[in-house]
């Protein structure tokens, strides 16, 4: 069978409009996150939403629709813990971190029968996203895209200063709240493209390639978004080219991209 | 007409020790108040107490008449931080941080317009740094993204500016254009300005009142009268009080 043909499968066409709608949303979040030095919030949330799937194949409840409230409250658990428990950001997320693996470890030893379903959620398989997953992924996509339109300025002028913001009258809190609230859903999401253990990859590679080019906030994310795209188009391709793991690809994929950014910047200065 | 800045009783504690104690003072429209203190004093504690930055143990403050919790006119607000904690990794112009200082006056989504964009190069050029506007925020010197940060507080043409050692960064040249910058705006346009800095006799050149603090206020008047008060000479002895008032023309 020649590379065009598998182009025609339906899951391979659901994997590049799923793959290609969630990397759009994880590099423009992730430029957000990145620049506020919240990289790893990604990872911390990946490692809640390991122990949410536990939970959901436990129950025997869709592991997605359990990830999607249990990770928004533990983006909110590291916010408050950082603001008012007199935690640095990367401590508040160690602790939520270690927290949702360690319930994840014990839920799976518990159950002893789906450790193989769970494996799968670690490493993603976006070939095998089904129709209610894209278009659960699209709509919730569509959703977090509008709102980072709408609050763009008041998401850029938190991001650069927030002290400032706060003096421009700037509900800071409610900002803050609202990006972790949009990160949540985007790694619940993303598990499906390159799985629990490489989520905060899409959420970094994008962003860190784009600060390597960009001369503009507005051109960040476009040059972040545009990346993201091409990764995913390319590590599927490669994926089934090469008879890979897509979220593997994936990742590799992005790391190329960055690395050229890299090797492009030190030679124009 | 009600004081544009009012602060009663002012109390701040920061791990359990006092930084502000009881401080009160009035500014009023067109007032151009040096803050200055020795080191650790609680200067920019103070600034950050006035705007809602810090909590505070006590007492009140009231910005145009409207008490801190209920304010909303921010748009009458220039702020220039001691610090600004931005990355210098941010990818963003010159022009789009400026245009920041205009999103107080706008309602969510909070766009720019053409006429806001003219606005961006008009604060720019106030500051002689028009030609910088494309140049990303990290590619600038420390003096440079310091004036920059200044056009952002002054773009949507405050009414009152704090300004938190606001020439620490400035070579003597620029710093002298600077001082001139905001002299003007408060004589012309009568901007109320509170501007801490740790050199009283360098504000003395400037402003026209001197708030003295030392965790509680030391002094607060006009500086022809902290040059002839007898309680400044015991604090500061005759020598300091002679240098300052020397320099304050």
């Amino acid at each position: 069978m020649d590379f065009l043909s598998v182009l025609q499968f339906a899951f391979v066409q659901r994997a590049f409009l799923g793959g290609c709608v969630i990397a759009v949303l994880c590099a423009v979040l992730g430029l957000f996150l990145v620049l506020r030095k919240m990289s790893l919030i990604g990872d911390g949330l990946s490692h809640v939403s390991f122990g949410a799937v536990a939970l959901g194949l436990l129950a025997n409840m869709s592991p997605l629709y359990v990830a999607l409230p249990l990770v928004v409250l533990a983006s909110f658990v590291i916010l408050k813990l950082t603001e008012k428990g007199r935690l640095y950001g990367d401590a508040a997320i160690g602790i939520v971190s270690a927290l949702g693996i360690a319930g994840g470890v014990i839920l799976a030893s518990v159950s002893r029968g789906f450790n193989v379903d769970l494996f799968s959620y670690l490493f993603g398989n976006i070939l095998s996203i089904g129709n209610e997953e894209l278009a659960l992924a699209v709509a919730l996509s569509a959703v977090v895209l509008v709102v980072v339109a709408v609050f763009y300025n008041d998401l850029l002028a938190v991001t650069f200063d927030e002290e400032y913001a706060r003096v421009s009258g700037i509900k800071t809190t409610r900002v803050n709240m609202l990006l972790m609230a949009l990160t949540a859903v985007t790694v619940v999401l993303a598990i499906r493209v390159v799985g629990i253990m490489l989520i905060s990859a899409l959420l970094i590679l994008p962003a860190a390639t784009a600060l390597q080019l960009a001369r503009g906030f507005k051109g960040a994310l476009l040059i972040s978004a545009l990346t993201a795209v091409t990764a995913v188009v390319a590590g599927i391709c490669v994926s089934i080219a090469l008879d890979l793991p897509a979220g593997g690809a994936i990742v590799a994929v992005n790391l190329v991209f960055f690395l050229a950014a890299l090797g492009f910047k030190k030679a124009a200065v | 007409m009600s004081a544009v800045i009012s602060a009663e009783q002012l109390s701040a504690r920061y791990n359990s020790v006092d930084v502000l104690q009881e401080i009160s003072f009035e500014a009023s429209a067109g007032d151009y108040i040096g803050v200055a203190g020795p080191n650790g004093a609680g200067k920019t504690t103070l600034i950050k107490a006035l705007l809602g930055l810090v909590d505070i143990s006590g007492g009140s403050v009231k910005l145009f008449g409207e008490s801190l919790q209920r304010f909303g006119q921010w748009h009458k607000v220039g702020y220039l931080p001691q610090r600004a904690s931005f990355s210098l990794l941010f990818p963003a112009s010159v022009k789009e941080i400026v245009g920041l200082g205009l999103l107080t006056q706008k309602r969510t989504p909070k766009r720019l317009s053409s006429g806001d964009a003219a606005l961006i190069d008009a604060a720019l050029e106030l500051l002689g740094i028009g030609s910088l506007r494309k140049k990303l925020i990290g590619e600038l010197s420390g003096g440079q993204q310091q004036r920059v940060l200044l056009a952002r507080a002054l773009v949507a043409r405050p009414e009152v500016l704090f300004l938190d050692e606001p020439a620490a960064a400035l070579d003597p040249q620029i710093r002298e254009s600077f001082f001139d910058t905001i002299r003007a705006l408060n004589r012309d346009a009568r901007v109320t300005v509170l501007l801490v800095t740790h050199d009283i006799g360098e504000i003395g050149q400037h402003a026209t009142k001197l708030l003295y603090v030392d965790k509680r206020v030391v002094f607060y008047g006009k500086f022809t009268d902290f040059c002839v008060s007898t309680e400044m000479t015991d604090f500061f002895g005759t020598h300091s009080q002679h240098l300052i008032c020397h320099q304050h023309r």
